[in-house]
């Protein structure tokens, strides 16, 4: 192999005190596919962040074709031959295919756009890959396959020497799949230098030449696909010991509290069973886009089933809103803490009152007295950091936010408690304080539901453990039993 | 030491004086017009004068209060005008079946167009904006319709005197808009209805979530409009002892202007009854200062929206 | 509650499709049959009004179909809804349909200009009715004169306070041409009367606003003697304001136009006058007019400087009138 079309070195980035990238080190050989596989949080998309421009490393080195390169935007990346395909596609749906292609770099007739050139041009990047698509049609109209070709037509058209693609078959067909994998194939043999990030073992492993695992913002290996398989590959990913922070205890009562049965809504669940005691907490594994936080959704009532029953303290129920699923006793605090979860702009105080108003009305009337103590309480039980509940919830950190909605929550006084996601942004001290508080309502009697992309979190703090994958569930693991390396095996297909 | 403990005062001081503003800037802004106006009309501060303000300011004032939550919820509600007119004239055609049937009827007649409003936006969700300004249009063409164009007169005495009676010193349509702003006030501060129109024009998503019943409190919130806005029909029309079927072209502007005057937003989520009272009384006061001084007319309009700039500014400071 | 409130609600939408019915099928019977046995053929005629809204085009309007129905005229009617573009392609609609002569009552006047060289290349002869337009070629206008009403009202207010008194003006929508011109009237009658002085000038667009506005003139100026109002609807809220403020036997008012609202005033003395433009005198006249001009007669009178079939009006006064000095 001649020089690296692309080599990284000790690059490190933090952002508001979270270290996600320290010193990475990563390199790229023209035609070669190299693949980037990391759990959830684990710097990928940081990395390809820095690499395409959008983020500026805190350190470290970016040489292209043996020149350093330090880009302040995704323009300098692109002009520098660098392409990025974003996970959710960066088109707009409301023009062209040709003007996507050619967005930003219009082919021009003084002031008029010069669409029969563009129409043109973006015919030529097309028949490269040999996509059959009239340049003239508007992209919503094409499916997520065709739209992933336009992006790779696009990164053509710009003469890419370097594409990244981040999570390109999770919305393809098999079809499609194997027709994306043939145009990579291509793609390699014109000299281009793609990185693949995948969750999809079985895609990296089909089509990567060489893979780069990445754990807590470092690389842990770098190695050739020969000389490696799935099973080390998820030991790597995975790999760190279970620490203290999750400080374990049990509650689990005879009682069952919950049960679903033979729950299916179209592509988004199939079938999904499964039972909840009181006092017992379960959690929900599974890649992004498996169906957990839709599994979330239909018990909360915010999507409805076509099929299936669920059943609280054995009683059939229909769930049809938010608001019936917080009278039956069922409470949801959402992964999109900040668009679902709170009212940025109002205060603490508002945020926490705001699902059980009659606790502080008199006669009919609200007192906002009754209504601050209410939040001082709060503040106190759950250590809510900040100078008095008249604050407004936008100025919090992230751990003292999810706190706000977790205590708006629990004051419905719930027998039922689905965490999507409880621990995102949110700094390991929170985490901890969130975990014991999951632990206090459980040994009241109250069933939790949590929902994480985080192993080790699932694994210190459930009772036990529902694997979910493609809608259903994939497996079930008691707390003995389960350990990192089977959660994956079941989350991506392998058992 | 020294200088960077006298820099941080300043800025201390800047501060709290952008806050002081923000907050009290429309107040502060209207007892500076009303000395401006005190100084410049010898008649401004007489008893007479400061009556008719009120009095001028008591119809527009209404609809306020109702505009008030539908923009706070972050939506809006302009057909408050043409429904004023439409329950205008509902009185007027049943002010034979007795001063109290003629009553319910106009109001009813505006709880009904509210409610129709509220239903298109919430069951057929569609924009309040594209919602209300169709309905602007068909109540306006069913007014015009029903009358035949022509203005038609109130001859009912009782319904007479509710625009031109005193309860003592003050006209009786001053006392109704001082009720409706005080029962507005409670209503969006004091009960869950108001806190829920706040949450509402927050963050939609959020209000699912906390399980608030958006579809119930924004129907109620278009019905509450156009309650208030055939309120203010009932009251105009026995000012002028006739309903006309053009009597209500432009109010809902100004009632926009009073409301955003007072401090809303229009992205919904903030305002306040107190400030939409004092944005109400900001126009009256320009209103009457600028006739009691003769103004030229075009010069008016131009002073005035120079003022609700120069309002709207101030509240922004952030 | 809810299934009531429906109820109530379907009931409404039934009230009001059913009213939309009924003035469809009335408009059709008005409009004339288009049956074409008679041996004369039907001379059409297409008419666009300003604006419906407005009570005095209602009258306009009604007097428009009494002489059709007469003169065995078929008039297509449109209604401008107070909106430039809208009258324009009422126009471009008259052309295209082909009627033998179009009564237009400009909204404004320059931006109907293109409206009229359309009809005038199609060779359909235009009358402008009530306002004018300021190019194309047109037949005639048929009207009252804005000015002499301006100055007729003006005439009958010095009048009756003898010649000398201080008076409050409140003009219309400012910058609208009728405005304009009752402004000029008003400084002719202004001119015979040089003891009159005027306090206070102000406008007002609807009775409410009038109202407030006249309730702070009182305030200003509480020593008026008498108010000039632009149009009737200004006056009867000039009137509303000064019989609030019990000022009804110093302060006397006028108006303009003849609605019936302001008729009834008059009778009841609350206005001391109004010009009444007879308005369904004035629609007849357009009809009339109409008729003359596709029978070939050569329309010669002269009025303000152009060719004007002019609609006199009359002033109306009433018990206060009696009580002059």
């Amino acid at each position: 192999m001649g020089a690296a079309l692309l080599t990284i070195s000790n690059i490190s980035k933090r952002f508001s005190g979270v270290q996600a990238l320290g010193g990475v080190d990563f390199n790229l050989y023209a035609g070669e596919v190299h693949a980037l596989v990391g759990e959830n949080g684990a710097g990928k998309s940081t990395l390809m962040k820095v690499i395409a421009g959008v983020h500026q490393p805190d350190t470290g080195r970016i040489v292209i074709d043996e020149k350093e390169v330090n880009f302040s935007n995704t323009d300098d990346s692109q002009k520098a031959g660098i392409s990025m395909i974003y996970q959710e596609l960066n088109l707009i749906n409301t023009i062209s295919i040709a003007g996507n292609i050619f967005l930003n770099r219009e082919f021009k007739h003084g002031i008029f756009l010069n669409e029969k050139r563009m129409n043109e041009e973006a015919k030529k990047s097309l028949d490269q890959i040999g996509v059959k698509l009239d340049p003239r049609v508007k992209v919503s109209r094409l499916s997520m396959a065709q739209k992933q070709l336009v992006e790779i037509a696009k990164a053509i058209s710009m003469e890419a020497k370097i594409i990244i693609m981040d999570e390109p078959t999770s919305s393809l067909t098999e079809g499609e799949k194997k027709y994306l994998f043939d145009i990579i194939a291509a793609l390699k043999k014109k000299g281009v230098g793609i990185i693949y990030i995948s969750h999809d073992l079985d895609d990296v492993f089909k089509l990567a030449d060489r893979i780069t695992v990445l754990r807590d913002g470092c690389t842990v290996t770098s190695s050739s696909t020969d000389s490696t398989n799935k099973a080390s590959v998820i030991n790597q990913m995975v790999g760190r010991e279970l620490n203290q922070i999750y400080d374990f205890q049990t509650n689990v009562k005879p009682k069952v509290l919950l049960e679903v049965d033979g729950l299916s809504n179209k592509e988004l669940l199939k079938d999904i069973s499964f039972s909840v005691r009181e006092g017992e907490i379960l959690g929900i594994a599974g890649l992004v886009g498996a169906g957990r936080t839709e599994l979330a959704y239909h018990l909360y009532g915010l999507m409805k089933p076509e099929v299936g029953m669920i059943k609280l303290r054995s009683k059939v129920v229909s769930i049809d809103s938010p608001s019936k699923a917080m009278s039956l006793g069922i409470g949801l605090v959402p992964e999109d803490r900040k668009d679902m979860g709170l009212f940025l702009n109002m205060p603490i105080q508002t945020n926490v009152s705001m699902s059980n108003l009659k606790s502080i009305r008199r006669g009919g009337l609200m007192h906002s007295k009754l209504e601050r103590n209410k939040a001082l309480q709060y503040i106190k039980d759950f250590k809510i950091r900040t100078s008095g509940p008249e604050k407004k919830v936008v100025e919090l950190s992230g751990g003292n936010q999810q706190k706000v909605v977790l205590a708006r929550t629990v004051d419905t006084k719930p027998q039922l408690l689905i965490f999507d996601e409880p621990t995102r942004g949110v700094d390991v001290g929170a985490k901890s304080e969130i975990y014991k508080l999951m632990y206090k309502l459980a040994s009241t009697g109250v069933a939790i539901i949590m929902i994480s992309s985080e192993l080790p979190e699932v694994l210190g703090v459930c009772d036990r453990i529902l694997v979910m994958r493609g809608g259903t569930i994939a497996g079930e693991l008691s707390r003995e039993e389960a350990n990192s390396e089977l959660v994956m095996q079941y989350a991506t297909g392998q058992k | 030491m020294n200088v960077v403990k006298m820099n941080n005062v300043e800025i201390q001081k800047k501060i709290s004086f952008t806050d002081f503003l923000s907050k009290y800037g429309l107040i502060v802004g209207f007892i500076i017009l009303f000395v401006v106006m005190a100084f410049l009309s010898p008649v401004f501060l007489t008893k007479v004068n400061l009556i008719n303000i009120l009095r001028q300011v008591a119809v527009n004032g209404i609809i306020s209060v109702g505009m008030t939550f539908a923009i706070i919820s972050a939506g809006i509600d302009l057909s408050v005008g043409a429904v004023l007119a439409f329950s205008g004239l509902i009185m007027v055609m049943t002010q034979g079946q007795g001063a109290v049937v003629a009553l319910l009827a106009a109001l009813l007649s505006g709880v009904l167009w509210g409610f129709v409003n509220g239903m298109f936006i919430t069951k057929g969700k569609v924009q309040p904006f594209v919602v209300t300004m169709a309905s602007m249009t068909l109540v306006q063409g069913v007014t015009l319709m029903v009358s035949g164009g022509h203005p038609i007169t109130l001859k009912n005495p009782t319904l007479l005197r509710l625009g031109s009676d005193y309860l003592g010193p003050i006209p009786i349509l001053v006392v109704v808009f001082a009720i409706v702003i005080i029962l507005g006030w409670v209503l969006l501060s004091k009960t869950s209805f108001g806190r829920y129109t706040y949450a509402i024009g927050t963050s939609e998503s959020a209000s699912k979530l906390a399980g608030i019943k958006i579809d119930r409190i924004k129907i109620l919130i278009y019905t509450l409009c156009g309650a208030m806005a055939a309120l203010a029909g009932v009251i105009l029309t026995s000012r002028l002892s006739s309903a006309s079927p053009i009597a209500g072209a432009g109010y809902e502007l100004d009632a926009i202007a009073a409301v955003a005057i007072g401090g809303a937003s229009l992205a919904g989520g903030e305002g306040k009854m107190v400030g939409t009272l004092f944005g109400v009384l900001i126009v009256g006061v320009i209103t009457n200062g600028l006739v009691l001084l003769d103004v030229n007319v075009y010069i008016q309009q131009i002073i005035k929206g120079i003022i609700i700039l120069v309002a709207v500014l101030i509240g922004n400071r952030k | 509650m809810m299934k009531k409130l429906f109820k109530s609600l379907v009931c409404s939408v039934a009230l009001v499709t059913g009213l939309v019915g009924c003035s469809s099928a009335s408009n059709s019977s008005g409009s004339g049959n288009s049956d074409s046995t008679s041996k004369d053929k039907q001379l059409v005629v297409g008419v666009t009004l300003s604006q419906m809204s407005d009570p005095f085009f209602v009258n306009v309007k009604q007097g428009i179909f009494d002489q059709a129905k007469k003169d065995n005229v078929k008039v297509v009617f449109a209604d401008g809804q107070a909106n430039t573009a809208t009258q324009l392609s009422q126009v471009e609609d008259f052309v295209s349909k082909q009627v033998d002569l179009i009564v237009l009552n400009p909204t404004e006047a320059d931006p109907l200009v293109p409206a009229v060289k359309e009809a005038n290349n199609a060779g359909i002869p235009v009358i402008t009715f009530d306002r004018w337009v300021t190019g194309g070629k047109t037949v005639t206008h048929v009207g009252a004169s804005a000015i002499e009403i301006g100055a007729q009202a003006g005439e009958a207010l010095f009048e009756y306070l003898g010649g000398k008194g201080k008076i409050a003006v409140i003009e219309h929508i400012p910058g609208a041409s009728t405005t304009i011109d009752r402004t000029k009237g008003l400084d002719e009658a202004l001119k015979k009367y040089p003891g009159i002085k005027v306090v206070a000038r102000q406008s007002a667009t609807s009775r409410a606003e009038a109202m407030s506005v006249m309730e702070n003139i009182l305030t200003a100026n509480p020593d008026i003697d008498g108010v000039y109002a632009y149009n009737d609807d200004n006056a009867l809220g000039a009137s509303d304001a000064i019989i609030a403020a019990k000022k009804q036997d110093k302060i006397v008012v006028t108006g303009v136009g003849g609605t019936a609202p302001a008729l009834d005033a008059v009778k009841q003395g609350k206005l001391l006058a109004t010009v009444d433009i007879l308005p369904l005198e004035e629609g007849k006249l357009a009809i009339k007019t109409a008729v003359d001009v596709l029978k070939g007669k050569k329309i010669t009178e002269q009025h303000e400087g152009r060719t004007w079939v002019l609609q006199q009006s009359k002033v109306v006064n009433g018990p206060q009138w009696d009580k002059k000095k």
